[in-house]
């Protein structure tokens, strides 16, 4: 179990990593995700030990290796720019760490190359600089692989491919974590990525944690509106609360059509300030059909392929809302720019929550 | 339409600017150094027209017990001051552009501080300071002297390189579980061996070249370039052009190696 206590980062009076605490599975797929400059990177490098912490622990399986150097610490990093030898062929990248610490390659390279899935035949002695974006990936992948690290430390390392390659790298990378006994620990600002492939997820912005669970925890059950708006497109509604119990509050806002009680707690959870709907739970209809929806004018229909993203703007409060509907639904009701209609949802499916976040 | 004829003029302001660069050069520092070899293959006892071919000056050098003691005197500088400024001027890249550390940009503005003094009163300085410390005059002094203003063009040359280089690298490396030692042996020094071999390449020509230095600290050593400058003032013989022009022939072929070194690293 890779342990992280009251782990913090300094640079002057800029505190980057504020007094992180978690703890991953032997084995599990975690992810740290965030927005760009939230602290992740500086975390994962003070997990690979180039970074010092200010103050706070890391242990692995008990064993603090706070200070030890990255060179004799178990965890191996992938870097974004993945940072191959430029003068070494293909087999003599993945053999450095092999030598480094003094051991014969003893057949790794082509194990370690099927791994990644590059032909050992063709790859082996190619020399890096001949290799595309992907291929540099798996290389670099199997480099830190030889070094048999108990933690893989991986920093957005798909960042700079291509959509199509992204998504089978990411595949690749879950099949390669169930393979092999090692953890993986993967930083990156993509939330799709991150609800792809982790066992684990740890939400951070401003250096800290703002919230941990599965990915399906925490896409149903958002702690707070930055949560929730960073994984996925989100309507808000500041609402105000009427009256609070420890496990449910009463709240007002127009789309209510008065006031109405919502399940939220502990009690010692901060007063909600939003209702917060994802794009895809709500529908644009005529009329009022459930009990929780506002009336909007439609101000533009964007067809995204399968689905039709309605803008529309609410006849209440002139701001802007979004509703992502079938294409089917589009034409069935026949919408058109300039329509009075109804954007409403499920009362399930609403989030009520605090702020939060930048 | 008046945007496209600006875009085709510019170009052609640019070209001639290039054009009139070359042609100052060549009319400045080609054609001088030209003059000099073609009059060194000249039998006159001095440079006059008509031309007549012969290699009886360069057969007077080489065979000239003067010639070959100063080009001794010369190697046993140049040899040592090419090994000395290349070690110190590819430390001093090293650090300058692998490392931070408090003070960095003022160490980049000192080290290279040297390059940009005038020569005469470097030399000069060095003089006095050779006196006042008791290191005296001689072939170690030249070389002290030498070191101190070569040193820093080395470390520029291999910073050229060195900036060159992926800064995770050494990260990586360490990551992978390699020590320091292993880092320099199998990453850094392979990755800038090129800039090293130029820096090299430029600490020799230079030190070959130089005057203003050597003449101030050689004590009783004559160099080629002094000895030049001594037969210029007195006792001018046509041997003085085709000793200059071999040192020159030595220079270029160098620095033709380190272009060629540099265009093969490019592929």
């Amino acid at each position: 179990m890779l342990k992280a206590a009251n782990l913090r980062k300094e640079y002057g009076s800029n505190v980057a990593v504020e007094d992180v605490e978690f703890e991953i599975e032997s084995g599990s797929f975690a992810t740290i995700v965030g927005p760009s400059g939230c602290g992740k990177s500086t975390l994962l490098r003070m997990l690979a030990g180039h970074l010092s912490p200010t103050a706070g622990r890391i242990e692995l399986d008990g064993i603090d290796i706070t200070d030890s150097p990255p060179q004799r610490r178990p965890t191996s990093l992938v870097f974004q720019s993945w940072s191959l030898f430029p003068h070494m062929t293909v087999a003599e990248n993945i053999e450095f760490p092999i030598e480094a610490r003094d051991l014969e390659p003893n057949g790794q390279v082509e194990r370690l190359l099927e791994q990644v899935r590059l032909d050992p035949e063709e790859y082996a002695d190619k020399p890096v600089s001949d290799l595309s974006g992907g291929q540099k990936q798996r290389v670099a992948l199997a480099r830190s692989l030889a070094y048999e690290p108990d933690i893989l430390l991986l920093d957005e390392p798909l960042a700079s491919l291509d959509y199509v390659l992204q998504k089978k790298l990411q595949r690749e990378l879950t099949e390669l974590n169930a393979e092999l006994n090692t953890t993986f620990v993967y930083v990156t600002h993509s939330l799709e990525s991150a609800l792809i492939m982790s066992d684990q997820l740890f939400v951070i912005d401003d250096g800290s944690v703002i919230q941990r669970g599965s990915p399906d925890e925490i896409y149903q059950e958002p702690v707070d509106t930055f949560v929730a708006e960073f994984m996925g497109d989100a309507n808000v509604f500041p609402i105000d609360v009427v009256e609070r119990t420890d496990d449910a509050v009463r709240l007002d806002h127009h789309a209510l059509e008065g006031t109405r009680e919502f399940p939220y707690g502990p009690a010692d959870r901060p007063d909600p300030e939003y209702l917060v709907v994802r794009h895809d739970d709500t529908v644009v209809t005529p009329a009022l059909e459930t009990e929780i929806g506002i009336p909007v004018t439609i101000a533009n229909v964007l067809n995204k392929g399968n689905t039709a993203l309605v803008e529309a703007k609410g006849t209440r409060d002139d701001e802007e809302y979004v509703s992502e509907i079938s294409l089917d639904r589009v034409s069935e009701i026949g919408l058109t720019d300039g329509d009075e209609a109804y954007l409403q949802w499920d009362p399930e499916k609403t989030h009520v929550l605090p702020g939060g976040g930048s | 339409m008046s945007a496209r004829s600006n875009r085709s003029r510019l170009p052609r302001i640019s070209t001639g600017l290039w054009y009139g660069y070359l042609a100052l050069i060549i009319a400045f520092l080609m054609t001088p150094l030209l003059s000099l070899i073609i009059a060194s293959f000249d039998s006159g006892q001095t440079f006059s027209l008509p031309f007549e071919f012969t290699l009886e000056w360069y057969r007077n050098a080489l065979t000239s017990t003067s010639v070959q003691s100063a080009v001794d005197s010369t190697i046993r500088i140049s040899v040592p001051v090419t090994i000395l400024s290349t070690v110190i001027g590819t430390a001093g890249a090293i650090a300058y552009t692998r490392y931070s550390f408090p003070g960095r940009e003022y160490f980049k503005i000192v080290a290279l501080l040297p390059i940009f003094f005038p020569l005469i009163l470097l030399g000069l300085g060095m003089s006095m300071w050779a006196s006042v410390t008791g290191l005296g005059y001689g072939i170690v002094p030249a070389i002290v002297g030498e070191t101190v203003w070569i040193s820093p063009i080395v470390m520029f040359v291999v910073s050229i390189s060195a900036l060159g280089v992926d800064p995770n690298l050494e990260e990586a490396a360490r990551d992978l579980g390699a020590d320091t030692l292993t880092i320099y042996k199998d990453v850094l020094l392979p990755l800038i061996a090129n800039g090293i071999v130029s820096g090299g390449i430029f600490a020799f020509v230079l030190s070959w070249n130089n005057y203003y230095i050597v003449s101030y600290l050689k004590g009783s050593e004559i160099t080629i370039t002094t000895w030049i400058h001594g037969r210029m003032t007195q006792g001018f013989t046509p041997v003085v052009p085709a000793l200059a022009s071999m040192i020159f022939y030595v220079s270029l072929l160098l620095l033709l190696v380190a272009v060629v070194m540099e265009l093969r690293s490019e592929t």
